[in-house]
């Protein structure tokens, strides 16, 4: 059995390997840039937790509370705005906008009823 | 007296071919006993020590005949494919066996890759009627689908490639002759094997 291969089809096969090297870099690159920011979603994500946990405890603290105060992480921050929902005596809009050091945003808008003990959160 | 033999006895090619497998059973041996020495490692080991110096047979008899040795490639061959579809049957909904450290033997990513490699070879043989590829490399691709699978085909082809198309170059400046070259792809496919697995063990 032969055993052997031309110059010329190893010249022909090489840019073939190096047009599927690149498209496999690419496409590992892709990943990791989805599995990055995957990441950095889920940790903002548990951090705005905080930032909703800290509006709440303002609210409890004094159930008129209404406004907007910031916290900052090591590398993450988020702005959290609280006002009355409008019809609704003792329902709270809370507004979380959080985001970090590699310019991931998380905004999320809770409803919070403290006419209920406990309080009631739900998403809107 | 036997250094005297080996000088006299064995040409630069000989000696190349010694070289490198005893560089790769030292890598080898490093490779498996570097954790720990047990009866499991020494039974891989000489699985793995008979496979290389079977593959370095084959690759040297093509370096010299330009031909694939009929039964010792077709005997590796349907080795590798009891021993693959057995472990397929074995374990077949698992993801692979760990074999050594951080080799995973997959005997489904195997056969894949043997199908695809395969398939690619014989396709060029058909194609261009045996003048681009010999029908021997066929079966050796179907033999490194087999050992190295899918996963790590595109590290095998860059390895295999470069190093025929480095030894072609130097061929056809020393011969002067570009044109209907033909050079043994056989070793180059070895070394690939021999490189990545040794890489991923």
């Amino acid at each position: 059995m032969k055993g052997y291969i031309a110059l010329t089809t190893v010249l022909v096969i090489l840019p073939l390997l190096l047009l599927a090297g690149i498209n496999s870099l690419y496409k590992s690159t892709t990943t990791l840039i989805v599995a990055k920011m995957s990441y950095d979603y889920g940790i903002l994500k548990s951090n705005s937790e905080t930032c909703l946990e800290e509006a709440v405890y303002k609210i409890k603290r004094g159930s008129a509370y209404t406004g907007t105060f910031n916290l900052l992480g090591d590398s993450w921050s988020c702005t959290v705005t609280i006002t009355n929902k409008d019809g609704f005596t003792g329902v709270k809009i809370i507004d979380i906008l959080s985001s970090d050091e590699n310019g991931t945003l998380y905004k999320t808008i809770k409803e919070l009823n403290t006419n209920t003990d406990p309080f009631e959160i739900s998403n809107i | 007296m036997r250094s005297q033999i080996f000088k006299t006895k064995c040409n630069t090619t000989e000696k190349v071919f010694i070289f490198l497998l005893t560089l790769s059973l030292l890598f080898l041996a490093y490779k498996v006993f570097c954790e720990q020495i047990t009866i499991q490692n020494v039974f891989i080991f000489l699985l793995l020590t008979g496979l290389f110096l079977v593959l370095t047979f084959l690759a040297y008899f093509d370096f010299k005949k330009m031909e694939v040795h009929n039964t010792t490639s077709l005997y590796l061959l349907i080795s590798l494919a009891i021993l693959n579809i057995l472990l397929y049957l074995i374990f077949k909904d698992s993801t692979g066996i760990r074999v050594i450290g951080e080799w995973v033997y997959n005997p489904y990513n195997n056969m894949i890759g043997a199908i695809v490699l395969g398939s690619i070879f014989q396709l060029i043989v058909l194609i261009s009627k045996e003048k681009a590829l010999g029908q021997g490399d066929v079966r050796i691709a179907l033999i490194t689908g087999l050992l190295i699978g899918m996963s790590n085909l595109l590290e095998w082809g860059y390895i295999t490639i470069f190093s025929a198309l480095i030894y072609g170059l130097i061929l056809a400046f020393k011969k002067k002759k570009f044109k209907n070259l033909k050079i043994p792809l056989l070793p180059f496919m070895v070394l690939g094997i021999l490189s990545v697995l040794l890489l991923v063990l």
